[in-house]
């Protein structure tokens, strides 16, 4: 898993970078709901089916559990409920997305995916506050690309304040890397 | 070719704290029993001393230097061992120590370090050099300090495969002082018969020197076993004819045709000589080792997968596949098995450690005491070795100072004089068992009561047994030495001990009589990384309890659970009423199974006993254990993970933690007569959990 954390660790500077940098970034897209998501794809480890997972007592609703993925244990993260949207049931279109973000391996549940984009990372736009169905500071803003609106996520962010991570963990980590 | 030695050093103080444990147990056998090899503890000098000199470590080597002296006298028997002397040598293996630990770690040993212990070294060397005839053969001839000495160097043909080269013999002693080296290539035979492992040579070497013979003798020290030696003094009319020979043929130009003559063959042997060495011992970083065990156990549980589908094909009539599967996974069990034997040590890591201690504690506290140690072959988990320690120590400190009486009041009650604390180590089956035995006066059974009532822990109207008196000492705050001594009596400590041996999975007993003596028995897991458990079923999901907490299951009825005023409930166990905890109340899951279709698992955790309602036992399993907080957070009630021969995740129960919930969330009432549950079975207990 060593090797796993570090690679997480070298995407995710990379993944910084593209953000910062006027450059063609990657992203993948998914759906949730009604509308279409964007991540960094220098985040995602892998994109798998659902598979039924292991509950974790007294957890938050929106852990659905663990999941061993090639023995390492896994939390999977339900979008939909983390975004207060209406569940759905899972069906073989259900898809997990596994991101590798702040040196972490975590599973999110999504609709399913839809794209690999590419796109100029100087023209996204910022998440105007208008009320949408998620909160603004899960979004890094708007990627506008052919006919579509792509709301790219800020999965640090949405980690951050999922309660997956303790939050002297978390404070160890953001204070190691400055 | 220049090469970076530096990337040696940490070989040499790994290999430089080998010897001088080797010195150290053999200045405590030499002082123990008054015979020892004193060659062995003088090579054991000699090698930190040879090695610091290569590797630059100069403190290193002029330290030793002196203490080499020493040892040296006295392997020749001008010396006796004397106790004070023995206390100085020791002392001066403190001091060494102390200059490895800090070099490993980059440090600058102060200048001081070690000075006075050098003094005292120093005087035993000059102290006996003034009054000792013997000296006078080393510093014959030496009105003008130098002394020429002509070596006749024959080796046997099979030096080389010894690893030792004449070259390096030469390069010390030309460290010494000027040498001329006249190489005899009258052995070397025809090409046919050449054996290029051989050697064939043997050379006159004409030395010029400050130093005495025996400094001489001691570069020779490895090779003498295998070589014709003669040393001549040369007087100083024949010096002249050395000098002459000197300047006829300059060192430098001999051994670089030297070295080109014989630079490949050697190169070629040695390293043929040495591969048998080197692959005795590998050093690898533990992390790699880890590595492959993650590895192997996560192969063992694909394996499990492959089998479980292939007895599903096997309905279908085919059963080829099932049978190789089967042997497959045999195969892989045995891999995991020898991979787990790479992690495993033998306690003589942890043991050797202890003869020096009782030997400093002992002797600071004016008692004897003699150590004896058994089955120091017992193999542990490394882990489980770096993290025994210090509870170890504890245990073996207190026993000397607490258990063991003065000398004078073991001859009234006609004890022998020397006292014996055992240390043992054996294996019991997936456990190894660590005793610590004394033949002291054992643990004052009233003066613990008295001190535990005194704190409120035990209650005066109660009867307790004696063991669960003992258990009274491993409660924190508790400690009944009179007075606080140097060595112990701090009030920390065995809470610390049985904190840290649970924490590994392990148990502690004690058994005392009084008068007789105390014995402390740990029980330890042979490794952390697999566990037994219990798989259990609650809602529908799998969960592992560590057998090392179950001390039996029973099917609870209407008639054996109670609910209290409180509205708490408890269980009949045997005439003793247990706490019991549905353990879907503390996980918050939607379970309704009837009492009585249900089972109880009777747990221990810290000392407690409690009965935990589930649905349903699904049977032991061998789990390897992950961690869920690599990318998880710390779940309350979980210590770990596992994964199941389908390949689904469960989760390793925490008691310890269940029960801190519970109690918390008034799911359990600590106060259930505590006695009473305490008093329960205890043998039986420890059987069980034996098996």
């Amino acid at each position: 898993m060593s090797s796993n954390n570090s690679n997480a660790i070298a995407t995710k500077e990379q993944g910084l970078m593209s953000v910062m940098d006027d450059e063609q970034s990657q992203f993948l897209t998914f759906i949730l709901g009604d509308e279409v998501y964007g991540v960094d794809i220098l985040q995602v480890q892998e994109i798998r089916g659902w598979q039924s997972v292991t509950p974790i007592p007294n957890s938050p609703k929106h852990i659905r559990g663990v999941l061993n993925l090639r023995g390492g244990i896994v939390p999977i993260l339900d979008l939909r409920r983390r975004f207060n949207m209406e569940e759905i049931e899972f069906t073989a279109h259900t898809v997990v997305i596994v991101v590798n973000i702040l040196g972490r391996t975590i599973g999110m549940v999504v609709d399913g995916v839809s794209d690999v984009v590419d796109f100029d990372s100087g023209t996204l736009k910022p998440a105007p506050d208008f009320g949408a169905s998620i909160d603004a500071g899960f979004i890094s803003g708007l990627a506008p690309i052919g006919e579509t609106m792509v709301i790219v996520l800020n999965v640090d962010e949405i980690l951050k304040t999922s309660d997956l991570i303790s939050i002297d963990k978390l404070t160890e980590e953001v204070m190691g890397e400055k | 070719m220049v090469i970076d030695i530096s990337q040696f050093n940490e070989t040499y103080l790994e290999e430089a704290t080998e010897h001088l444990g080797a010195l150290e147990t053999g200045l405590l056998e030499l002082e123990k029993t008054g015979e020892g090899d004193l060659n062995a503890i003088f090579r054991a000098a000699h090698s930190i001393k040879g090695g610091a000199g290569t590797f630059g470590f100069m403190k290193i080597a002029n330290f030793t230097h002196n203490l080499e002296g020493v040892l040296d006298k006295a392997r020749e028997g001008e010396l006796p061992i004397t106790p004070p002397l023995s206390a100085i040598l020791l002392q001066a293996v403190d001091v060494l120590r102390e200059m490895i630990d800090a070099a490993r770690s980059g440090e600058e040993v102060d200048d001081d370090c070690g000075v006075e212990v050098s003094k005292e070294l120093n005087s035993y060397l000059v102290g006996e050099a003034s009054d000792n005839g013997k000296q006078e053969v080393s510093t014959a001839d030496s009105s003008d300090g130098i002394r020429c000495v002509n070596i006749s160097f024959k080796p046997s043909p099979h030096l080389l495969q010894t690893g030792s080269d004449p070259l390096n013999i030469f390069r010390e002693l030309s460290s010494l002082g000027n040498i001329n080296v006249t190489i005899d290539k009258s052995g070397l035979p025809s090409l046919k018969e050449f054996n290029p492992e051989s050697l064939y040579y043997s050379w006159q070497i004409a030395l010029e020197t400050e130093v005495g013979l025996d400094d001489i003798k001691d570069v020779f020290l490895f090779v003498e076993d295998d070589a014709d030696i003669e040393y001549q003094e040369v007087n100083s009319g024949e010096r002249k004819q050395v000098e002459e020979i000197l300047e006829l043929t300059p060192l430098a130009n001999r051994r670089d045709d030297e070295d080109r003559r014989q630079g490949d063959r050697r190169q070629a042997s040695t390293q043929k000589e040495t591969a048998p060495k080197e692959t005795a011992f590998i050093r690898v970083e533990t992390g790699k080792v880890d590595q492959l065990i993650n590895l192997v156990g996560e192969l063992v549980t694909t394996g499990a997968m492959v089998s479980q589908h292939s007895q599903e094909l096997e309905k279908d009539g085919n059963d080829s596949l099932h049978k190789v599967v089967a042997e497959m996974s045999h195969h892989t069990r045995n891999m995991q098995e020898a991979i787990m034997a790479i992690r495993m040590m033998p306690v003589s890591f942890v043991f050797n450690r202890f003869p020096r201690m009782v030997r400093d504690t002992a002797t600071k506290l004016g008692k004897n005491v003699e150590l004896i140690t058994e089955g120091e072959n017992t193999e542990l988990d490394k882990t489980v070795i770096e993290r025994i320690v210090d509870p170890l120590t504890h245990l073996v400190r207190n026993s000397v100072d607490h258990g063991i009486e003065m000398p004078d009041e073991r001859e009234e009650s006609g004890k022998p004089a020397i006292a014996t604390v055992a240390l043992s180590a054996s294996y019991q089956g997936g456990n190894v068992i660590i005793k610590i035995t004394d033949d002291g006066k054992g643990l004052n059974r009233e003066t613990i009561l008295a001190k535990a009532i005194d704190k409120g822990m035990a209650n005066a109207d109660d009867n307790y047994s004696d063991e669960d008196v003992w258990q009274f000492i491993f409660e924190p705050g508790f400690s009944t030495a009179v007075e606080v001594t140097d060595v112990s009596g701090r009030g920390v400590g065995m809470d610390v001990v049985r904190r840290n041996i649970q924490s590994l999975g392990g148990t502690i007993r004690i058994e005392s009589i009084a008068g007789e003596g105390s014995t402390f028995t740990i029980s330890l897991p042979l490794t952390l990384a697999i566990l037994d458990g219990m798989a259990i079923d609650l809602s529908g999901v799998t969960y592992i309890i560590p057998i090392l907490n179950i001390i039996e299951s029973t099917r609870p009825t209407k008639d054996t659970v109670r609910t209290m005023r409180n509205n708490l409930e408890v269980m009949d166990f045997r005439g003793e009423y247990l706490p019991f905890v549905r353990l879907k109340d503390i996980f918050l899951l939607p379970s309704e199974t009837p009492i009585e279709q249900g089972i109880a698992i009777i747990v221990e955790a810290e000392n407690q006993q409690f009965a935990l309602f589930i649905d349903d036992l699904l049977g032991e399993r061998q789990v390897v254990i992950k961690s869920i907080e690599q990318n998880y957070k710390m779940v309350e009630g979980i210590s770990g993970a596992t994964i199941l021969g389908d390949g689904s995740v469960s989760l390793i129960l925490d008691l310890a933690a269940i029960m801190r919930k519970a109690t918390r969330e008034g799911l359990l009432n600590k106060g259930v007569s505590p006695d009473k549950i305490q008093g329960i079975n205890q043998k039986e207990k420890v059987n069980h959990v034996q098996q």
